[in-house]
């Protein structure tokens, strides 16, 4: 197969125009309509950019093959969806079973067990899905990871404790279209989790709970679950069970009557502290105060119209930059999971995978790759000298 | 200046980016002469100006990463202060392109083939690789064994294909070079060491020293 019908056949299969791949690339239509004619070639760097946007392997593109191989996750799961995914969508899907593929495939080269959950521990009953059910298993899910009542602080060390994989990538903002994660039971990797980095960070958490409740209570009938914004009675379990396990509705009470607030509230700066307290969006806080009756449905509706990151800055609440956006450069390592990283660092200090290497198998950059596995920079802070004597006195053997 | 046997040498992204952040380019000519050739994909004059990350050459990525962390307020200033100072040096690699220090490499069709062989999972030539190598360093193995040139690279990855391509081939690492370089006195064998040892600030990963009793 010649590489112009190649470059042609992978462009179309991931459903971009000419315009958008051009855009894409940094060259114009004319250009890439050019490739795709014969009348010229990409170079080297170019063939790497296409082999990389259109999730191709190289010697794929470049002297031909199958683009469509049978065991097409990411098409299996474009399928699942029932409905056409925006590019944004479907790249990030193509990204996240890709990663998945090369985590498996670096685990397997470096003898390291993932030790991934492929089984959940809990069960869920035919005819007990319902919204009280959700709650039920939010608090089982709880109370076997000795979570209390109180908000949950780190999301993804939750999922690694379980043996989930999170992984983050940008799928578009129109939630209305696109989706905002999906779960996914890879052969080898286990339980894993997508979340759109293209939303709030409340929602992203909110998400992850989501997720977290197909992959525990989906697993046994589903290898995959796309949420798409559509509510079926399994999206409403989730939805449901990742409000009370964000929370809990025993926990709201709780910090409720301890701080004085309610029974009833009637001023959105308590909606505000109560959302900072659990971490969650102000949507999520709103929603769950509402179910939970301690607001109203006219309070409801007028605090719908309140600016919730204005007010909570008012309030003397560190604003997290996020909150006004994607910071996209900030989660260029932060979104793999960080069983991978500590995996991918000891890989490249054992000398399983050079560092060039390993900055192509996650398409970071050597740069990046580099400082993940140096012992630090030769500029930059220590850590504090007073602070270490002064805890060394609670007692640090000799 | 020609190295000793004067045959043109090929150089990976990671042998200029270390010379370069260290502001060592001179002696980067002096020991593998000139012009030194990089393929397309290390380094590409003919970017376009607002070049989407993805299609960057791995020099002019490696500039967007240091520019991105000089402008980075999660960290200390003495961080973005060094981040700035590497994106300016390795700046220098467009200059010296410019004045035929560096040769643009563009690909054969064969070398084409090796290339998108290294650079695919699976081993498809079979020489011993577990994963896919980084697509500069599969275009220099590319080039320095269809035209029988030295490679320059300190990708083990990379030199394991080249060894199994090319068994009895030149290639040169950063140590080597450094040790050359003190040997044949281009620098004092302190000098080397601390080049060396500037290299692994800016986050080199080698363990060893050019010149280990110095």
């Amino acid at each position: 197969m010649a590489l112009f019908t190649q470059l042609a056949e992978a462009r179309s299969r991931i459903g971009y125009s000419q315009e958008d791949a051009a855009n894409a690339l940094g060259v114009s239509r004319a250009m890439l309509s050019y490739w795709e004619s014969g009348k010229r070639d990409p170079n080297a760097r170019q063939l790497t950019a296409l082999a990389g946007l259109y999730r191709v392997a190289l010697d794929v593109l470049v002297l031909g093959g199958d683009l469509n191989p049978d065991g097409d996750v990411a098409a299996m799961l474009f399928r699942g969806a029932g409905e056409e995914l925006p590019n944004d969508a479907q790249r990030g899907i193509r990204e996240w079973v890709d990663f998945l593929d090369r985590y498996a495939e670096l685990a397997r080269a470096a003898s390291f067990d993932v030790r991934g959950m492929k089984q959940s521990p809990f069960t869920l009953t035919p005819g007990f899905e319902g919204a009280e059910d959700a709650r039920r298993k939010a608090e089982e899910v709880r109370a076997h990871l000795r979570l209390g009542l109180g908000p949950i602080g780190d999301l993804d060390s939750v999922c690694d404790l379980l043996g989930i994989t999170v992984f983050r990538a940008g799928l578009g903002e129109d939630l209305t279209t696109t989706i905002s994660g999906a779960f996914f039971n890879h052969p080898e990797i286990g339980f894993s989790l997508l979340v759109n980095l293209d939303m709030t960070p409340g929602r992203r958490r909110f998400t992850i709970a989501h997720e977290l409740a197909h992959a525990l209570f989906h697993a046994p009938t589903d290898r995959y679950v796309l949420s798409l914004a559509r509510k079926d009675p399994r999206e409403k379990f989730a939805d449901t069970f990742a409000g009370e396990f964000l929370m809990p509705s025993e926990g709201i009470r709780r910090v409720m009557e301890e701080h004085r607030i309610g029974p009833r509230i009637d001023d959105a700066a308590d909606v505000i502290h109560l959302q900072r307290y659990f971490r969650v969006s102000y949507v999520t806080a709103l929603v769950r105060l509402r179910r939970a009756r301690i607001l109203s449905h006219a309070h409801y509706d007028e605090f719908k119209g309140v600016r919730p990151v204005v007010l909570a800055r008012s309030l003397g609440y560190e604003i997290d930059d996020e909150e006004y956006g994607t910071n996209h450069d900030a989660w260029r390592i932060q979104r793999f999971p960080q069983r991978f990283l500590r995996l991918l660092r000891s890989a490249v200090l054992r000398d399983v995978i050079s560092v060039p290497t390993a900055a192509n198998l996650t398409g970071l950059s050597i740069d990046e790759v580099a400082e993940l596995v140096s012992e630090g920079d030769a500029v930059g802070e220590l850590a504090d000298e007073a602070e270490i004597r002064e805890f060394e006195e609670t007692g640090v053997p000799s | 200046m020609s190295p000793p046997d004067a045959t043109p040498a090929v150089v990976d992204t990671v042998i200029l980016r270390y010379f370069y952040v260290v502001d060592q380019a001179e002696l980067l000519f002096a020991l593998l002469g000139e012009p030194l050739l990089a393929p397309r994909v290390v380094f590409d004059p003919d970017e376009e100006a607002k070049i989407p990350e993805r299609a960057m050459s791995e020099i002019t990525r490696s500039i967007f990463v240091q520019r991105m962390r000089s402008n980075d307020r999660r960290r200390d200033e003495s961080e973005r202060a060094l981040a700035a100072s590497h994106a300016a040096r390795l700046d220098q690699v467009a200059a010296d392109q410019a004045a035929g220090r560096i040769e643009v490499a563009d690909l054969t069709s064969s070398e084409t083939e090796i290339f998108a062989k290294l650079g695919s999972r699976g081993d498809p030539l079979d020489v011993g690789l577990t994963f896919a190598l980084d697509p500069g360093e599969a275009a220099c193995v590319a080039v320095a064994v269809e035209r029988k040139l030295v490679l320059a690279t300190d990708d083990s990855d990379g030199l394991k294909a080249y060894r199994a391509l090319r068994p009895k081939g030149r290639y040169e690492r950063i140590r080597k070079l450094l040790k050359r370089a003190g040997e044949s006195g281009l620098v004092q064998p302190a000098e080397a060491n601390a080049i060396h040892q500037a290299m692994c600030d800016a986050r080199f990963w080698d363990k060893g020293r050019p010149f280990p009793n110095s």
